[in-house]
């Protein structure tokens, strides 16, 4: 397929969904790609239409959106967590389902329910997914939700932020989720190791889908992670001293410290990389 | 279509089960398989000593575990709401002897993991060569199948690796592509390579047999079929199968150029004009300068014509005749 370039869009054009790769040939891969694509848009188009016929975008803006509300933001963070859980789930039925059917020997072409490529993609996407948008938004969600009422504090020590941090989480689940439809994901795993990952050997859009995405939640992360940690140095009730904080907030701030020590690492590595091995010209300009 | 899935389902719990024959029986797996591909099936003193050592390190964890296990069950049991044998002391606070072995025998255990862990692993040291004169064997590792050079037999094989028994071997890694990692569990652990750098490997055969190598570190599509076959051969059948190798056609630049390319060892196959199926290839007379030029590739920064030397030094073009 060759690619037109256009000033403005650059190599985006009408083949990049999983749709032309399906009219082009028809076989178990192309219609996973495509079903999955499918499933993003109509339930894109549902939420939508959902949300019209209940009146629900008024009450949705101003009482969630909008809300500081540390138990609200932790009840986002917990459903956006199921969000990517079930497709996190469904990605792990096909690759099982995969597996189970690719009994191809070595000599013969690929078999089984997906292409190798797309195989690569589905293990990439899954584990990005359960490590950064489901295990990490489900934790720091309970915590949201449990930590200032444990502390006896009336809300978090940086309020907005905390909507920012959500924020930054949820535009990364999203890009990951729009690359169902437009172009492709990376392929070298959820840690990307250069140098199969670099421009060189990568030259797709792929591993742009996963940058982004972990920078941009990472980001929100790193806050949030600050967020906690002066919340509970510095807005616990009068009299709740360190050693009578409830064992919870001793782990929310172990997982706070991590998250300030391990994310702008991680961050700043999918910015600016190994320096040449690694492909963000945007950034490192 | 249920039929099928009974076989699965039988083939399944038959895996299992023999998985924990294995923990227990390493011994059962020699004759059954083809090919060995756990280090549960040693072929060799450097798998050996690790299936040993976990076997051991599942021994001394199971101090903790087994009190825990049976012990939790029969507190239950014991301390139910209407049992007369329990004794019911709802003002106990703490036992100082309860703690000691709480905290002491994890501690103890720790420290005895961590001492053997340590002694072990500067052991089985990959870069210490396991005896006198190792035969030397360089590895490089393509897009989705290793070129083994021998440069002492001046014979070169596409994913075989063929050693005699009883004689250590030192593996001398580097790949031409992306990083890999070579893992021939029945014989060593895994170890990287990385292009423009050499890692080393050493390890020794103690009986003959076969074993599956393999790539574990993802590059690309024909990853999952990146595998190749070790052939621990009596000395006088690894003379052999080298004379045979000897009769084999040259390795020339040209022909190294088309290995490495993007393919499997049988599209690779096809692209040299032999038949399409997982037929390891055998070369003899490469250059005695090969590993070294394929290294030194990536330390270069001359013109463009320079760097088309034995295929560059980017991303491999495709292989597979009906590829292109």
């Amino acid at each position: 397929m060759t690619h037109q370039t256009s000033p403005i869009f650059g190599r985006l054009d009408w083949n990049v969904t999983p749709y032309t790769d399906l009219l082009e040939k028809v076989t178990s891969s192309t219609i996973v790609g495509a079903g999955a694509a499918t499933v993003l848009v109509v339930g894109a188009i549902g939420a939508v239409a959902l949300l019209t016929w209940m009146r629900w975008w008024k009450p949705l803006f101003r009482d969630w959106l909008t809300s500081a509300d540390a138990k609200k933001i932790g009840i986002m963070y917990i459903v956006l967590a199921l969000v990517m859980l079930a497709r996190g789930i469904i990605e792990g039925f096909v690759m099982r389902a995969h597996q189970a059917t690719a009994l191809g020997t070595l000599a013969e072409p690929e078999s089984g329910l997906v292409a190798p490529d797309h195989f690569a993609q589905l293990f990439s996407t899954h584990g990005t997914i359960m490590i950064f948008f489901v295990a990490m938004p489900l934790l720091i969600g309970l915590i949201n939700f449990v930590l200032p009422q444990q502390l006896g504090a009336r809300d978090m020590a940086f309020p907005v932020l905390n909507q920012v941090s959500l924020g930054m989480t949820a535009a990364g689940a999203g890009l990951i989720m729009i690359s169902l439809l437009i172009g492709q994901f990376g392929t070298g795993g959820w840690t990307m190791y250069p140098p199969y990952t670099g421009i060189q050997y990568s030259p797709g859009e792929g591993v742009d889908y996963w940058l982004w995405a972990i920078l941009i939640s990472g980001v929100g992360s790193t806050l949030t992670g600050m967020n906690f940690a002066v919340t509970i140095f510095k807005k616990r009730a009068p009299g709740m001293h360190f050693m009578r904080m409830p064992l919870f907030c001793w782990t929310s701030l172990c997982v706070a410290i991590m998250l300030i020590y391990a994310m702008p690492a991680l961050t700043v590595s999918s910015n600016a990389g190994a320096g040449p091995l690694c492909r963000f010209p945007l950034l490192h300009e | 279509m249920r039929s099928l899935n009974t076989v699965r389902l039988l083939a399944a719990s038959v895996s299992l089960t023999s998985a924990l024959i294995l923990m227990i029986w390493p011994e059962a797996a020699t004759a059954a398989t083809p090919a060995a591909q756990s280090f549960l099936q040693p072929m060799g003193p450097v798998a050996e000593e690790q299936a040993t050592h976990l076997l051991r390190v599942v021994a001394i964890t199971m101090i903790v575990i087994l009190p825990v296990l049976i012990g939790v069950p029969v507190l239950l049991w014991r301390y139910r709401l209407n049992s007369e044998k329990a004794k019911y002391t709802p003002e106990w606070e703490s036992s100082r002897r309860l703690e000691l072995v709480l905290w002491g025998v994890p501690v103890v255990i720790v420290i005895v993991l961590a001492s053997w862990l340590w002694y072990s692993t500067s052991k089985l040291d990959p870069y210490k060569p396991l005896g006198e004169n190792p035969l030397q064997v360089q590895a490089i590792g393509l897009d989705w199948k290793w070129v083994f050079i021998y440069p002492e037999a001046g014979v070169a094989t596409v994913d075989e690796l063929a050693i005699p028994v009883g004689r250590p071997v030192e593996l001398t890694l580097t790949t031409d592509t992306v990083m890999q990692s070579m893992l021939i569990a029945p014989l060593a652990g895994q170890i990287y390579a990385m292009p423009g750098m050499t890692t080393k490997l050493n390890f020794s055969a103690a009986r003959t047999g076969t074993a599956e190598g393999e790539n574990t570190q993802f590059n690309g599509n024909g990853f999952g079929r990146q595998k190749f076959t070790v052939i621990a051969l009596e000395p006088d059948g690894y003379d052999a199968w080298v004379s045979r190798a000897r009769s084999a056609p040259m390795l020339d630049d040209a022909t190294y150029a088309v290995l490495r390319r993007r393919s499997v060892l049988a599209d690779a196959r096809a692209d040299l004009g032999l038949s399409r199926d997982a037929t390891p290839l055998y070369f003899s007379g490469p250059d005695s300068a090969l590993f070294q030029r394929v290294v030194e590739k990536y330390h270069r920064s001359g013109t463009a014509s320079d760097m088309e030397e034995l295929g560059g030094t980017g991303l491999p073009p495709q292989g597979g005749a009906d590829h292109e």
